[in-house]
């Protein structure tokens, strides 16, 4: 968290994880131009760079697009979603370099202007087999710059997390439109079965993920609730939920995260004001609801984020029976104290 | 809050899950040999200035 807007805010694991960005983009680069030239002692260096920038971008895609799913599916893997902004941008690079690359080569000769004759030097629309993928790959290069210019937090903020979240899903139309690139281009030349299965493997790979982290996610919206004479929800048995950590229940499509700590029961949204993050799936650190992500703090009674910070999140009442615990499903403005329900049993 | 949002990504990774591998599929399928020629595709952006 920070008061101020800075370029990045660097921290030790920022440094790490960049570190780790830039060393793969290059150790790829390498290996890909090396084993490329064994392979075509007659190709040219340029030929190679723009196959393997464009190869590189495209692995990197899917591993920007595997990351969110991953780490439903298998929180210990939140450390890679920590930074995922800069391997995004890392990956717009990559592309633009690719494209820049590719227009100099194929386009730069003659009379018209490159960017010109990208767009109009094949206009076959009406074939599939000789359809103008540059132009798909173009646009993915619009929509993906589009989307490495606003990640940052001042974008974030002035947007607000939802209108940035959803400016943000045309990451997916990028990636369809590469696929469409990838295949209606250089796939068409390519005469090896394994190199031509690749995108195919990768793309199954990132539906798949997709595809199971939906499921896990409907399973806990679909989960029925029983709701007592009071209006309270029964959420679950106490020692469901471990010392400072959440349980999280779904109320009408919307998600609150029930917090144990300190003998205490405290109810929050479980929507980070930040981007949207899971609070229910953090844990408290410093007696702060920590969110998994980025690490946005709230105080578990207020739903307000500690001084001088001003994030707040709904509250929720909780109260506690019979070892069950419930919540009242209104919630309160953001960052209303709510007294804690206090844990009086004994521990079994 | 952010239930529609949800519904909306739910939606747009169902719509790429359906035609994502269509499009996959059609693109494998209308490949033919392209007679390429080597020289060109291999000389460098110099050599062709240069010549």
């Amino acid at each position: 968290m920070s008061l101020q807007y800075r370029a990045v805010s660097w921290n030790r694991q920022k440094r790490i994880y960049d570190s780790i960005i830039a060393c793969g983009i290059a150790g790829y680069l390498l290996i890909f131009t090396a084993s490329g030239s064994a392979a075509n002692p007659e190709a040219t260096l340029e030929t190679l760079l723009i196959r393997g920038l464009g190869s590189g971008a495209f692995l990197m895609l899917h591993i920007v697009l595997s990351i969110g799913p991953l780490c439903r599916l298998q929180p210990r893997l939140l450390p890679l979603l920590y930074n995922r902004r800069h391997l995004g941008v890392a990956t717009f690079l990559m592309g633009l370099a690719h494209g820049s690359f590719a227009i100099f080569q194929f386009h730069a000769l003659g009379n018209v202007n490159p960017l010109v004759s990208v767009l109009t030097s094949n206009t076959r629309y009406d074939s599939l087999a000789n359809f103008p993928f540059q132009q798909l790959g173009l646009a993915a290069l619009i929509i993906l710059f589009v989307m490495a210019a606003t990640s940052h937090d001042f974008w974030l903020k002035n947007l607000s997390a939802p209108v940035w979240k959803g400016l943000h899903m045309f990451v997916y139309a990028a990636y369809g439109l590469l696929i469409a690139h990838v295949t209606l281009g250089a796939l068409q030349s390519e005469s090896s079965p394994a190199l031509a299965s690749l995108p195919g493997i990768g793309m199954a790979t990132v539906i798949g993920l997709h595809l199971a982290a939906a499921r896990r996610e409907h399973l806990i919206d679909s989960k029925k609730i029983e709701t007592a004479n009071d209006g309270f929800v029964e959420v679950c048995r106490l020692d469901e939920i471990p010392e400072k950590r959440a349980k999280i229940v779904s109320i009408g499509g919307e998600r609150v995260a029930v917090f144990r700590y300190d003998n205490r029961i405290s109810a929050i949204s479980n929507v980070c004001r930040h981007q949207n993050g899971p609070l229910g799936e953090g844990m408290i650190i410093d007696g702060c609801v920590t969110c998994p992500w980025h690490g946005f703090q709230y105080l578990p009674a207020t739903g307000a984020s500690p001084p001088p910070f001003t994030e707040k999140v709904p509250t929720y009442m909780a109260r506690i029976g019979n070892g069950t615990v419930y919540i009242n499903p209104a919630p309160f403005p953001p960052g209303t104290l709510i007294e804690p329900a206090i844990i009086t049993e004994k521990p079994l | 809050m952010i239930q529609t949002l949800r519904q909306k990504h739910r939606l747009v990774i169902y719509t790429l899950a359906i035609i994502l591998p269509l499009v996959f599929i059609a693109g494998l399928a209308v490949r033919r040999p392209i007679p390429v020629n080597r020289q060109m595709l291999f000389s460098s952006f110099f050599e062709r200035n240069q010549r």
